[in-house]
């Protein structure tokens, strides 16, 4: 089948240069000094029409690069990318019809004029039909709890209002596949978890394709199944979200509140990895809660409450992050 | 939605056009502040002028009377609301991200700019140039006939061409540095010097005025400007229309050239 997404050992380089501070301001830029900065290195993988991919790491780790790559704006210095089966750099104005750039640091919309203006704009610029594009705009407008906001001149908005008339202008044409690049910077949490929901409802009714950036950990639980973590231009991590939160072991988390210290010893059930007053965190084996040695636990009348918990995400990718381990 | 639809698609470029006159009319910008700073520097130039003709005592310096020099920089305030400033477009849209976004949609950046510009144009030309000329007009009884008139359009035709291909490629500038203002600036007062912004270029000392005549500069100011003074004749200019469209090519081909070498580099400025 035909990918959405194929990449093949795709490398970029910045030509740049270091900026001075201070009194040397002056002279550094008479004769500057340029260095390559590897943005992007041997990145390979492919994405399946349909899926939606989380695209992690820190900053400056190159998942902008690589989606400007992808989308053609940057042209690749080695290595193969194709989008819907055609290549960004040489087809740009093609492909362009068929995705949709979301970009936090990037908006689309007019500022002197108000949203709706924009969207009139981007339903000539890819030929809606005018039924069609008061159905949808009516669809994200609700979703996204927009009501008069659209009617507002861009300039006036909130953050928040204006990420979201910028998702739905480059979202209106229904592209086959979407780019977010930390998209929901600003959103309020009922507008993020509907956007969440409107997301999976595109993948679901038009097999659409997500490729998306962000550090809210809540979003990668929210949405991805698959997750990409790249960290100075290298792909370190290709895999399921399952697979990642396991990478350490197959621990959960076992938390205890108790009114006074039980006499058990409480390292007999596994690593302690944090404790305060009347409340104690440990890491555990998950067998250990099905054997007899957790009720006798449970069973003391010191402690008040309990709960068993998987290892979040936000901790596994910190120390993912941390180790900065090669896995793929 | 049409699955791979390409070409020209000018429908996608008039809407663009509409909503940037939608755009410019946000805020209700004080044509008249911008009329009076456009004819402050030919009223500026009338004085001088009318200084220089009384101190040397001539009615006419090189067949050049104050009448038609007045003309001369009147004519200049409208060639400028015509002119376009896609330099300067260029510059702001580097700076503010508006090539990202451009590049992100099924349009030609290229042409996008084009639009704007020539949007910008019939607004200016509509609220500036066309009082200025009807100024010009009664209170300088212009003489306009048809021929004059035709000939004033012509000029203003080659003035728009060329002008176009030196602002494009000053505009790609600003993809290198992303100091381009002092380029452009700079630029600017060549093309003035060398073009008859300062001074009519008949009126210059010959050996400067012969620089003059092989650059493409006169075409920008000097022919459009001096086409309704009487001081060029009918067959003067077609006589430099091979020069013109010489230029034109040639600076529509480094801008070709250039264009290709700016998209491939675009990261050096940041996109
Ligand atoms: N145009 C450019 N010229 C020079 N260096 C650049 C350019 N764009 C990005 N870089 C550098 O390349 C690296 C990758 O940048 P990129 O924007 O892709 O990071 P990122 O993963 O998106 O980070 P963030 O999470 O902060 O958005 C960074 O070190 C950045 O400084
Ligand atoms: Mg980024």
């Amino acid at each position: 089948m035909e990918y959405a997404i194929a990449v093949e050992r795709l490398s970029k380089d910045f030509r740049t240069y270091k900026t001075e501070h201070g009194k040397k301001v002056f002279l550094a830029s008479l004769r500057r000094k340029y260095y390559m900065k590897k943005a992007l290195r041997n990145v390979s993988f492919v994405v399946k029409k349909g899926e939606i991919v989380m695209l992690l790491g820190e900053n400056g780790s190159g998942k902008s690069t690589l989606i400007k790559t992808l989308v053609g704006i940057l042209h690749p210095d080695s290595g193969e990318v194709r989008v819907l089966g055609m290549d960004p750099w040489k087809e740009r104005i093609k492909i362009a019809w068929n995705y949709g750039m979301v970009s936090g640091a990037h908006g689309t919309l007019f500022n002197d004029l108000p949203a709706i203006d924009t969207f009139e704009y981007v339903r000539d610029l890819y030929e809606i039909p005018r039924p069609e594009f008061r159905k949808r705009l009516a669809y994200f407008i609700r979703i996204l709890n927009l009501k008069d906001v659209y009617k507002k001149q861009v300039r006036t908005m909130s953050m928040g209002e204006r990420m979201k008339c910028n998702f739905i202008a480059s979202v209106l044409h229904l592209p086959k596949v979407v780019f977010m690049d930390e998209a929901t910077i600003g959103m309020d949490l009922p507008s993020v978890i509907n956007l969440r929901e409107a997301i999976l409802d595109m993948q679901k009714k038009y097999s659409t394709t997500f490729f998306m950036t962000t550090h809210i950990v809540d979003e990668v639980k929210a949405l991805a199944r698959r997750v990409i973590i790249i960290d100075r231009g290298r792909v370190v991590f290709d895999g399921n979200k399952t697979e990642l939160l396991g990478l350490y072991g197959n621990k959960k988390y076992f938390e205890i509140s108790f009114s006074k210290q039980p006499k058990i010893r409480l390292g007999r059930y596994g690593k302690v990895v944090s404790r305060g007053k009347g409340y104690v965190k440990l890491e555990i084996d998950p067998h250990i809660i099905r054997t007899h040695k957790i009720n006798t636990l449970l069973n003391d009348r010191h402690v008040l409450d309990y709960n068993i918990s998987d290892p979040d995400l936000s901790s596994v990718l910190v120390r993912f992050y941390k180790t900065k381990r090669k896995v793929v | 939605m049409k699955e791979y639809a390409i070409g020209f698609g000018i429908n996608r470029y008039l809407s663009y056009s509409r909503l940037l006159i939608k755009s410019s009319f946000a805020y209700k910008t004080d044509f008249a502040i911008k009329l009076l700073l456009r004819i402050a520097n030919p009223i500026i130039m009338l004085f001088v002028w009318t200084a220089i003709y009384s101190a040397t005592h001539t009615s006419a310096i090189n067949n050049f009377s104050l009448y038609q020099i007045s003309i001369y920089f009147f004519i200049i305030a409208v060639v400028n609301s015509v002119a376009p400033s896609v330099s300067w477009a260029m510059a702001g849209d580097v700076r503010s991200g508006g090539v990202f976004t451009s590049l992100t949609r099924p349009i030609r950046y290229v042409s996008n700019v084009f639009t704007a510009d020539a949007t910008g144009m019939l607004v200016d030309t509509l609220t500036l140039g066309l009082p200025i000329f009807i100024l010009l007009y009664f209170f300088l009884h212009l003489n306009l006939t048809l021929l004059s008139a035709s000939l004033f359009l012509l000029s203003m035709g080659m003035m728009y061409a060329i002008a176009m291909m030196i602002e494009f490629l000053l505009g790609f500038f600003s993809f290198f540095t992303t100091d381009i203002g002092g380029i452009i600036n700079m630029a600017y007062f060549i093309i003035s010097f060398f073009g008859g912004g300062f001074v009519p270029l008949n009126l210059l000392p010959p050996s400067i005025a012969h620089i003059s005549s092989v650059l493409p500069f006169q075409f920008m100011i000097y022919f459009p400007a001096s086409i309704l003074t009487g001081a060029v004749s009918p067959s003067q200019l077609f006589s430099m229309f091979p020069l013109a469209a010489l230029w034109f090519v040639a600076l529509l081909a480094a801008n070709f050239v250039i264009w290709s070498r700016v998209r491939r580099h675009i990261d050096a400025v940041g996109v």
